[in-house]
């Protein structure tokens, strides 16, 4: 809907000049924007806050699903590929043949879910959101080798743990989407839109 | 051998991502997860020309890591994906256009420090 994608630009915009996370804004500037009255204008953001809640989950919902099949996928992979051996090799006979083994399937299907979760989540949410946030995978491998596989965390590890934990933290707490859509929307007039 | 490998993962895996999230926003947003729905998504994502490099690109990186993996340890080929993180922001602010304040420059820069240290000290 037209009076969206309007409202949205004019926010990014005032988010690129204010180039702060806090809008500092009365009601009067997205009016004035829209070319409405004022109360159009609050009911206009209301309308855009309930739906940014239920799509913020899904954005979370998605990440997890990465975190976790790309974790499980390396995990289950370079498992069946320790089974396989060494594999090094131009010719693509030695990659066809690892595919007998059962854990090296397993492990490539978890990595096809990987692939169409962060396909997805790159189609609506920022590269340098997606990037850091998703590091999260390095301290959940870091975690289950200490608690499933017994390994020995060093405090080095510990201290890195807690810096992506740190870096992740920040980044989440910015507009996970910035630069401007492209979009393929109807014109519908805006005072219709209440 | 390890340097070229080093190489075929670093550079591919760049570029994969700079051009699979310019393919994407070009393609749409999805929200639909259901089985017909991915299905549609495939179909429409194999006539996208930058996703369709984009993802034989990732496929080549991730190949060259599993090879990596197979002669070195972890310690040895993480911290050389570690830099990554910085280098894709800077690509994200200048081809993608995305605003990036202070929050994400000190979060991927964070990020990349806490891999480092991840992966030697194993």
């Amino acid at each position: 809907m037209k009076w969206k994608s309007d409202l949205r630009k004019g926010l990014l915009v005032a988010h690129v000049r204010g180039d702060s996370d806090e809008l500092q804004l009365t009601h009067e500037f997205p009016a004035k924007m829209l070319g409405s009255r004022r109360s159009t204008a609050t009911l206009a953001a209301g309308i855009l806050k309930n739906q940014s809640q239920p799509l913020r989950l899904k954005t979370r919902t998605v990440t997890a699903l990465l975190v976790a099949s790309n974790v499980l996928g390396n995990f289950t992979l370079s498992r069946g590929l320790h089974e396989v051996g060494r594999l090094v090799s131009f010719s693509p006979w030695p990659y066809i043949h690892a595919f007998v083994n059962p854990l090296v399937v397993l492990g490539v299907l978890l990595l096809i879910v990987w692939l169409i979760s962060q396909l997805s989540l790159l189609s609506r949410v920022d590269l340098s959101y997606v990037l850091p946030v998703t590091s999260v995978s390095y301290v959940l491998t870091a975690l289950m080798g200490e608690f499933l596989l017994h390994e020995r965390v060093s405090t080095e590890r510990w201290i890195g743990i807690g810096l992506i934990g740190l870096g992740v933290s920040l980044v989440a707490r910015t507009v996970p989407r910035t630069a401007l859509r492209y979009h393929k929307c109807s014109h519908v007039p805006y005072e219709a839109a209440q | 051998m390890k340097w070229l490998l080093i190489a075929l993962i670093v550079i591919p895996g760049t570029i994969a991502d700079v051009l699979n999230a310019i393919g994407m926003k070009r393609n749409g947003e999805v929200y639909d997860f259901r089985p017909r729905a991915i299905f549609r998504l495939i179909a429409s994502l194999a006539r996208n020309p930058y996703v369709g490099v984009g993802v034989p690109a990732m496929a080549v990186s991730f190949f060259a890591l599993m090879a990596l993996l197979s002669i070195t340890n972890l310690s040895f080929a993480v911290p050389a994906t570690a830099f990554s993180y910085v280098l894709e922001t800077a690509l994200a602010k200048y081809i993608l256009k995305e605003h990036i304040g202070w929050r994400r420059w000190a979060g991927a820069s964070i990020v990349s420090c806490g891999v480092l240290l991840v992966s030697l000290g194993v």
